[in-house]
């Protein structure tokens, strides 16, 4: 079993909970440890990712949630120029900030379904998994979001990419 | 049941009478290949999906990796102060227990000095890497597409996995240039690094044979060599020792000993 691979995508789905990325190293940090903690419950075979995550939401929820909360009001930390790659040419760069502004505007729930579906790639029924809820909250949330962000088809996009990591 | 891509395109911006997204509701639950179609033609799928990309960033992630890195057994004190706070506390022992148990990295011995044979292929390396300075590959500009297929190309020649997910940076440095090279009959693989001072480090990876493991200074240069299953891998750079077994640690981790 290998985590170290993965902490890009413990980190990003950390920060979709959290919606401030130092506390986004935080979670990703007590996700890590759980896991070590609980090595004996993972088996081959079985999605590490989809493991890691399900622990990193459970420690969010349940014991993480509302001492941060409490501390910074709710509010999320939108501030992207720190955050996004810097290998990109300053086009998509900026593309990228208004994406991700208006993203970590979102709801906690929509941020992390989002996440997971649209960043990390996971099914539908996998990201209720992780999430706990039924797959057609997960629809529904997304449905949501489409109608939220609708405005992005405005924004004029860069043609170069990355690929995800 | 099989959609037409409009009515897709429909049910996205909610467009459809009611039934009909209800309908398409329940098939998606059912029928992953639905889903697939439905996320291709998702508007914001893909401009969510590239703009959280690149995250976190390479110092953030090199923060991450060096934390866990600093874990291992042995690591001398240096690498472990770059830790954050939460492997100085009590929870390094759980990082520690963890690593008896293979979970981040190998739970091989701690790095300790050793004499080398300098007539192995290490040696042949060292030689050539001391060629190497920052302007040797100041001006190497990588390029994520062909740095992929070149990975892919020397993978194949070393019978290696070699992802260039995992490999385009580890702890900090960037991959500059793959090269196959070879060390007798057998191919030696080069992937050329820069830190974030340009400073260039070597990963080499040769098939087959043994050698002392463990950290050695060769040539002025900072080493440390380990094995694989099937392979022997050499990390070396000017920089030192201590800096240099902590990213040795941490392509120890990339590598998947």
């Amino acid at each position: 079993m290998r985590i170290v691979p993965l902490l890009p995508r413990i980190w990003r789905f950390a920060l979709s909970l959290t919606g401030r990325p130092d506390a986004a190293d935080d979670l990703t940090q007590a996700t890590c440890l759980r896991a070590l903690e609980r090595d004996g419950q993972w088996r081959e075979g079985k999605a590490l990712a989809g493991w890691l995550l399900t622990i990193c939401r459970s420690i969010w929820l349940n014991e993480v949630r509302a001492q941060t909360v409490r501390k910074t009001g709710g509010m999320t930390s939108a501030k992207s120029h720190d955050l996004i790659d810097e290998r990109l040419s300053p086009e998509t760069r900026l593309f990228a900030a208004q994406i991700y502004a208006r993203v970590m505007a979102l709801p906690e729930a929509q941020r992390a379904t989002v996440e997971l579906v649209y960043v990390q790639q996971f099914t539908y029924r996998e990201a209720a998994e992780i999430l706990d809820v039924p797959i057609g909250t997960v629809m529904s949330r997304l449905a949501t979001v489409r109608a939220a962000l609708a405005p992005l088809n405005d924004v004029a996009q860069p043609t170069t990419k990355v690929k995800p990591r | 049941m099989s959609y037409a891509d409009e009515t897709l395109r429909a049910f996205l911006a909610q467009e459809l009478p009611a039934a009909t997204a209800r309908k398409i509701e329940a098939d998606l639950a059912e029928d992953q290949e639905l889903e697939r179609r439905l996320m291709a033609l998702d508007p914001v799928a893909a401009p969510i999906g590239e703009a959280f990309a690149g995250l976190p960033g390479s110092d953030r992630l090199a923060t991450l990796e060096a934390a866990l890195a600093a874990a291992r057994p042995g690591v001398p004190s240096p690498a472990r102060a770059r830790a954050p706070l939460w492997l100085a506390s009590g929870a390094a022992a759980g990082i520690a227990a963890g690593l008896a148990l293979g979970l981040f990295l190998s739970g091989q011995s701690a790095p300790v000095e050793t004499a080398r044979d300098t007539s192995a292929w290490h040696q042949a390396v060292a030689e050539y890497q001391a060629l190497y300075v920052p302007e040797t590959v100041a001006h190497v500009a990588p390029d994520r597409v062909q740095l992929g297929q070149e990975l892919s190309r020397a993978g194949a020649a070393a019978a290696l996995a070699l992802p260039f997910e995992t490999l385009q940076t580890v702890a900090g440095l960037t991959l500059r240039r793959v090269q196959v090279l070879g060390y007798g009959s057998r191919p030696l693989i080069q992937l050329v690094y820069t830190d974030t001072a340009g400073q260039p480090y070597a990963l080499c990876i040769l098939r087959g044979g043994t050698a002392p493991e463990g950290p050695a200074m060769l040539l002025a240069q900072s080493s440390e060599l380990w094995s694989l299953a099937e392979h022997q891998v050499l990390l070396i750079g000017r920089t030192d020792s201590r800096r240099l077994g902590a990213l040795a640690n941490a392509f120890q981790s990339v590598l998947g000993l």
